[in-house]
């Protein structure tokens, strides 16, 4: 069984996708955002790629941007704070193997397309997280490549 | 006998938004109670006075407040001028006098109170004080002191359900969080999945044994009476006592040793090392101490029907800075920002 339901006791980190979901307000993560805060008394973890991915989007807009905008600054400030705030699972030497042995076992094209995706599994696992996602359908492939000593990739799917 | 004080946290600091101050402050506290008032909480709370030191030079008066019989509040009022007007500042911190979990619990709550609540009054009507106040901290700082309080919780749960003082240090590592969350849950849920990698079973060789660990190869569900369970925290060694652990997919790992060990059937013990394809197992505890009936006394009480209003001024003041990160821009600029990179 490659990835399964994360239990209620689990802790997790979230995917890009969820996180996004969260700064646009979307009802539903915000409901389960809530509830698992209540439960572990703290906010779920972001993995490093997932904030990596959220800074690339502020910078790669600034890079463009011919003058400082101030509204721009604004909201990355808001989300450096919440970034602060959720905590970030760092991307360790565990996590480096795992994702590795994950990305030499997809195809060319599952490997491009799924970058990031294998990083936020490889470092939740090294961390004993499950993952907090949309996106069921890509997270389902990486688990049917973990390597031999981990057992399963957990998955909490956040769908409306 | 010496009491050792501990300081729980460090001083956290509150600008005066309104204030009267009688000048000067009697120097005796005789048994004057102060009051700590959190309106948009609609909860106030009242403690004696222990202790108070006026230091009239450097235009400072400490305030000791024994909010709880394990926590003291103390509060720093100082005065200063700035731009030629009086202004005056107030720090608190709080200091315990043993009993680590409780004091943990208090005086993180307190602590919550002070930023999460908004402006809160604090009064001394004999000594004429009656000041509004505002604490404010970043919010991770906030978020760690929800957390302690969450933990520390737990730990008087688990203190009250197995009858034990915990004295270890409450700085929590991951690992402490998860043997007291997993205690936590064997004495209020009783049975609850949880992450399983692999763990080594003692086991006797006979038949029975023989039957649940046959097909050792094979992933199954393997279903286990442990006869004593028994769990660290902080250093503490607690006894669960019975435990049914259910391993899902679980396959045993050193197979030939169980094949040698199991073929003598006279009854030795050997140890079994089992690994669960799924990573998890559920645990059964049906001997484990349950926690008393009996209701918190007053001020515990209070302070945890204060759960709801702290979580979500918590989670809204996060949602606030998840909401501000798209805040200001247009649809497209969001949909630009929240776009994952493509690299080819």
């Amino acid at each position: 069984m490659p990835t399964d339901t994360a239990p209620l006791t689990m802790r997790l980190a979230l995917d890009s996708d969820i996180f996004t979901d969260w700064r646009y307000q979307k009802s539903h993560t915000m409901q389960q955002i809530r509830e698992y805060r209540t439960r572990f008394g703290r906010f779920p973890h972001l993995t490093a790629m997932t904030v990596f991915e959220a800074r690339f989007g502020f910078e790669n807009k600034i890079a463009k941007s011919p003058s400082v905008d101030e509204r721009l600054e604004r909201d990355r400030q808001g989300m450096e704070d919440l970034i602060r705030l959720s905590g970030v699972l760092e991307i360790e030497e565990r996590t480096t193997a795992i994702a590795a042995y994950i990305s030499a076992r997809l195809s060319q094209s599952e490997r491009n397309r799924l970058r990031a995706d294998v990083f936020i599994a490889a470092t939740s696992l090294a961390h004993g997280y499950g993952v907090a996602t949309r996106n069921q359908r890509d997270f389902e492939l990486i688990g049917q490549h973990l390597p031999p000593e981990i057992t399963n990739l957990s998955l909490a799917i956040w769908k409306p | 006998m010496q009491t050792v004080t501990d300081t729980l946290q460090p001083e956290i600091m509150a600008s005066v938004l309104t204030g009267i101050v009688n000048s000067p402050l009697p120097e005796h506290v005789g048994e004057h109670k102060a009051e700590l008032v959190f309106p948009l909480f609609h909860y106030s709370l009242s403690a004696p006075v222990v202790e108070m030191v006026v230091v009239a030079d450097s235009r400072q008066t400490t305030v000791k407040i024994a909010v709880d019989e394990a926590v003291t509040m103390v509060c720093e009022l100082k005065g200063k001028r700035l731009n030629g007007k009086d202004e005056m500042e107030v720090g608190i911190y709080f200091e315990n006098a043993a009993d680590k979990a409780r004091a943990s619990f208090v005086a993180s709550t307190l602590q919550c109170l002070l930023w999460l609540a908004g402006p809160m009054k604090l009064r001394i009507p004999a000594l004429g004080l009656d000041l509004e106040v505002e604490f404010t901290a970043p919010l991770e700082e906030v978020n760690q002191t929800m957390h302690i309080r969450h933990l520390a919780y737990r730990l008087m749960v688990i203190e009250r359900a197995f009858d034990r003082k915990l004295a270890g240090s409450l700085l929590f590592f991951n690992a402490d969080v998860d043997r007291i969350t997993f205690v936590y849950h064997a004495v209020i849920d009783r049975s609850f999945v949880w992450p399983f990698f692999q763990a080594q079973f003692p086991f006797p060789a006979n038949e029975q044994s023989l039957d649940i660990l046959k097909d050792a190869d094979r992933p199954s569900i393997r279903r286990l009476n442990v006869a004593h369970y028994g769990a660290n925290v902080l250093g503490t060694s607690l006894s669960l006592g019975r435990a049914i652990v259910t391993i899902e997919n679980g396959v045993i790992v050193n197979v030939e040793e169980i094949g040698r060990e199991l073929g003598t059937l006279d009854g030795h013990e050997f140890p079994a090392l089992i690994k669960s394809l799924t990573g998890r197992a559920t645990y059964e505890f049906p001997e484990a101490p349950r926690l008393s009936e009996t209701k918190w006394d007053k001020r515990v009480e209070e302070f945890l029907a204060l759960d709801q209003q702290l979580d979500e001024a918590i989670f809204q003041a996060a949602n606030q800075l998840a909401a501000q990160s798209l805040a200001d821009l247009s649809e497209e600029e969001k949909a630009e920002v929240t776009a994952r990179p493509q690299f080819d």
